[in-house]
């Protein structure tokens, strides 16, 4: 059999996947294959909860989802079909004394990126988030109108689009090698069959470290389970989705279908793609939830499911070309925001491939960055310890 | 008359002995609905109580609620109407100009949900989390569990038997066979077999080495090394028109509302059963002194029974709120007051997690289970579709020893089967979803034809009784439309529980 040809093949079926395919055909008429190895969603798409969130406490990432949001914002009629873009608020609820004096540092960060927040007094944040009464008094909340997304809404708008502009979606085929020539990406072969491409997008989200290596090109993502629970559905109780740092790290939400979603993470989950929930987790979300929102307590659980992290040392993405091997194109490492950040990062590397100039606001994400670096060991540790080393260290004026 | 079970009347038994069974209403498309179950799987019947706190009403004792105060008026179900006709993915090409009025679309749509409001009522106690270990777990403590208790006891193994309920099973509520079980519950206790009842198994954990229980004492995981799954059988609720109607119950559901007393010799019963169900059920309403107004079924049905209709197929149900017809082919109409289907869903899902994959078997079809498990694996009694009959309990014992002497040999072949009957487009597939066949359909032809993306697509599953209800029409639709009938991930939990009793201290965690 004649090898099969593509100008393009992208490798994972998930939101990055399915966004790269959409912009690259979107800017020419390519033969683009899409090659997932279970089904479109299957790592992480779909196991998401769809947080749109441009609030973020580091300047080079508060950029990049400033302009997600906008792109999320107008994804449904660029891809003619609904994602149930729902600007239901976001609150960072702090619990930690000093929490409230480091986020007016970020709130002035957040400022002159041009986003608007709001730093809420401990009461202040009770009044708003009624469901908080009667757990722990927190010390202050940073509040925005930040968005989520239906994660299957966009997933399904992105796969129909795909579809109907004629990118091939190949589900149940696993890639078993990336085919070099000239010391240039060549193809893959995928299910034993060989697809010749110039270009080959390394989307595989948790996977994209082990599929990198089979390209023999060096990443230090790792992944990491996150877990999650649902409840039965209530009349809406709640709009603004919370999460909070101390002395845990958790987050909850009333869907638009009336369920409330949860997690509580631990620091010290170790590194694999383990996609199975445990036992540990429900009485440790349970807990976490229920001591800042005791209201919950008599709603009932009806599941409970992993996902994965596709998590970098620093905790920024991993985009653009890689020189150890051209034509193989990263587009992964986004430590639990792919979902909000895939669709605008997919439009600018598309931009990067055609152009040949990387676009400013992905510089930070530059997939190079590793390159020639001892491998950085990886953990998930304390996250909100990492956000504060990186803002002491990216000079973000922090008032003292 | 037999002896009636004296262990109190729950409030949907109450409310359907004043003749109401609309006792709540679907979420999405605000539909009456009543208990099917009647045993705590099937979450229809979800109530507000008067005390703010929402239960299922019937889990609830009738003294508890107010039957005149279930389901009042609704006046958003004239709305809801109108999306009737609509997939549930309705919004996906609608509510998208203009821009603007996005948001305030979204907010209406959250706020026309039907779901109860948030709870009133203060949280319920925490207990902490415990740990403990058995080589063996018996899920479920009918009859079948109760004698593999016994002689996995005697055969030296450190036996735990959990029963949801109480010990006995659907044989607590058999005119006959509910004498046998305390002779059954001492054997297996003198056998050295510990015996809990009220201990539900949620689901098995790290590569279903553990399995986590709740009970009254709170949380607690235990590590296994073999596990029977004798936790009887659903009841199977088939796709035809009209299958959402508030008055059909399953056919265990019958024989615990018959043996509480709850139902009205002056109610019109129709009976739809396969021939494995019908004997049981008959001789239950004939001990109680019920009868029947009609009897039918999809193959034979015993002889004496009056009224008998076999080898026909219902075709729909019909009424106002409330199932007052029912017409089996062809063209043949009967009336009745109540519905009962006896027809079995075999329980599955522990076997799912412990490994197995799902097959169709029978007709209507149910979700078996074949192939390899992660750790020795025995089902037993109506869990392995088993009817009752005399030799039910010898069947049983030869089982076990079996097991005993071959614990990886317990692999049911696959018995791949689909009918290839095409039910009625507008039957239910998901009732808590309010996902119909025609949607299924529709949603496979547009692509979403792998079981996870069509569960996504339709919802169809993902509501609070977790594809009991639907999973075995979800997988027959696959069939049907020449895809591979797999399930879902059957994740954990079993049953929906309280966040509050998960709450509690973890010493090992």
């Amino acid at each position: 059999m004649a090898p099969d040809r593509a100008d393009a093949v992208i490798v994972g079926g998930g939101i990055a996947g399915l966004a790269i395919a959409w912009e690259l055909r979107k800017r020419a008429a390519r033969r683009i294959v899409v090659l997932e190895r279970r089904f479109s969603g299957y790592g992480s798409s779909m196991r998401n909860i769809g947080r749109v969130r441009a609030m973020q406490l580091t300047p080079e990432l508060a950029r990049i989802a400033i302009a997600a949001q906008a792109k999320h914002a107008g994804l449904s009629r660029e891809l003619g079909r609904n994602t149930l873009f729902w600007r239901a608020g976001y609150a960072l609820v702090l619990y930690d004394p000093e929490e409230p004096e480091m986020m007016r540092g970020v709130q002035r960060m957040l400022r002159e990126l041009g986003l608007k927040t709001e730093l809420a007094a401990g009461a202040e944040t009770v009044r708003r988030l009624p469901i908080l009464e009667g757990g722990a008094p927190p010390a202050g909340a940073l509040i925005r109108p930040d968005a989520s997304v239906h994660h299957d809404a966009a997933m399904f708008a992105y796969r129909r689009a795909c579809l109907a502009a004629g990118i091939e979606i190949r589900e149940g085929v696993e890639v078993s090698e990336i085919l070099t020539a000239g010391g240039r990406a060549a193809g893959v072969v995928a299910a034993g069959q060989e697809i010749s491409a110039p270009l080959i997008v390394n989307a595989a989200g948790a996977w994209s470290g082990v599929l990198s290596a089979k390209a023999g090109v060096k990443i230090p993502n790792r992944p990491l389970r996150r877990q999650a629970l649902v409840t039965e559905p209530s009349r809406p109780f709640m709009r603004t989705m919370v999460s909070f740092y101390r002395p845990v790290e958790g987050w909850f939400h009333q869907t638009l279908r009336g369920e409330v979603v949860m997690g509580v993470v631990p620091a010290d989950e170790p590194v694999g793609t383990d996609l199975s929930a445990s036992a540990e987790s429900l009485g440790r979300t349970a807990r976490g939830i229920l001591a800042k929102a005791p209201r919950l307590g008599s709603l009932r659980v009806v599941r409970q499911w992993a996902g994965l992290y596709d998590v970098t040392p620093d905790r920024k993405p991993m985009v653009g070309p890689t020189s150890a091997l051209p034509g193989f194109v990263q587009l992964n490492g986004c430590n639990g925001r792919g979902f909000a950040l895939f669709p605008i990062l997919a439009e600018l590397l598309a931009r990067w491939i055609d152009e040949g100039r990387r676009p400013d606001l992905l510089a930070p994400f530059d997939a190079e960055r590793f390159a020639g670096q001892e491998q950085a060991s990886v953990t998930i540790g304390d996250y909100y310890a990492g956000y504060r080393k990186a803002l002491d260290s990216s000079g973000a004026t922090m008032e003292r | 008359m037999a002896e009636r079970e004296n262990s109190g009347r729950s409030l949907a038994a109450a409310a359907l002995a004043t003749g109401k069974s609309a006792l709540a209403r679907s979420f999405r498309l605000h539909r009456p609905r009543g208990a099917f179950c009647h045993a705590g799987w099937c979450q229809q019947c979800q109530t507000v109580l008067p005390d703010g706190s929402r239960a299922l009403a019937c889990q609830t004792p009738a003294e508890a609620g107010n039957v005149a105060g279930l389901e009042s008026a609704d006046p958003l179900r004239a709305v809801a109407r109108i999306a009737e006709k609509w997939p549930p993915w309705f919004w996906e090409t609608r509510m998208l100009s203009p821009e603007a009025a996005r948001q305030p679309w979204l907010e209406l749509l959250r706020r026309m949900s039907a779901a109860p409001p948030l709870s009133t009522s203060t949280s319920g106690e925490c207990r902490p989390w415990r740990r403990s270990a058995a080589d063996v777990l018996i899920v479920g403590g009918g009859r079948a569990g109760l004698v593999a208790a016994m002689s996995l006891a005697l055969a030296g193994r450190k036996v735990l038997l959990v029963e949801a309920e109480r010990l006995g099973g659907i044989a607590r509520f058999l005119p006959v066979e509910r004498g046998r079980v305390p002779e059954l519950a001492s054997a297996a206790r003198r056998a050295g077999a510990q015996l809990r009842e009220g201990i539900l198994c949620l689901g098995l954990y790290d590569g279903a080495t553990r399995a986590l229980l709740i009970g009254p004492d709170g949380p607690e995981t235990v590590e296994i090394s073999s596990l029977v799954v004798a936790a009887g059988g659903y009841d199977r609720l088939p796709a035809f028109r009209g299958n959402d109607l508030p008055g059909i119950v399953g056919g265990r559901a019958f024989l615990r509302l018959v043996a509480a007393g709850a139902l009205p010799p002056a109610k019109r019963i129709g009976l739809y059963a396969d021939a494995a169900a019908a004997p049981r059920l008959i001789e239950a309403a004939r001990a109680y002194g019920l009868a029947w107004a009609w009897i039918a079924g999809p193959g034979a049905l015993p002889l004496a029974a009056e009224r008998s209709h076999p080898h026909r197929r219902l075709r729909r149900a019909s009424g106002d709120r409330c199932v007052r017809e029912v017409e089996i082919d062809p063209d043949l109409r009967l009336g009745c007051d109540l519905l009962v289907l006896g027809l079995s869903q075999p329980a599955y899902e522990l076997q799912m997690q412990a490994g197995r994959r799902a097959v169709l078997s029978g007709d209507p079809a149910a979700v078996r289970t074949a192939g390899p498990a992660l750790l020795p694996l025995l089902e037993l009694g109506e869990a392995t579709g088993l009817a009752d009959g005399p030799d039910f309990v010898s069947q049983v014992e030869a089982a076990v020893q079996a097991w005993l002497g071959d614990p990886h040999g317990n692999t049911p072949a696959p018995q791949d089967h689909v009918s290839a009957e095409k039910p009625d487009p507008d039957a239910f597939l998901c009732l808590c979803e309010d996902v119909r066949v025609r949607d299924c359909e529709r949603a496979i032809a547009d692509g979403f034809d792998h079981v996870e993306l069509l569960k996504r697509r339709t919802g169809a599953g993902t509501g609070p009784c977790q594809g009991k209800l639907c999973h075995a029409e979800l997988m027959a639709c696959l069939a049907r439309a020449g895809r591979n009938p797999a399930l879902p991930t059957v994740r954990p939990l079993l049953r929906p529980v309280r966040l509050d009793a998960l709450a509690g201290a973890d010493d090992g965690a």
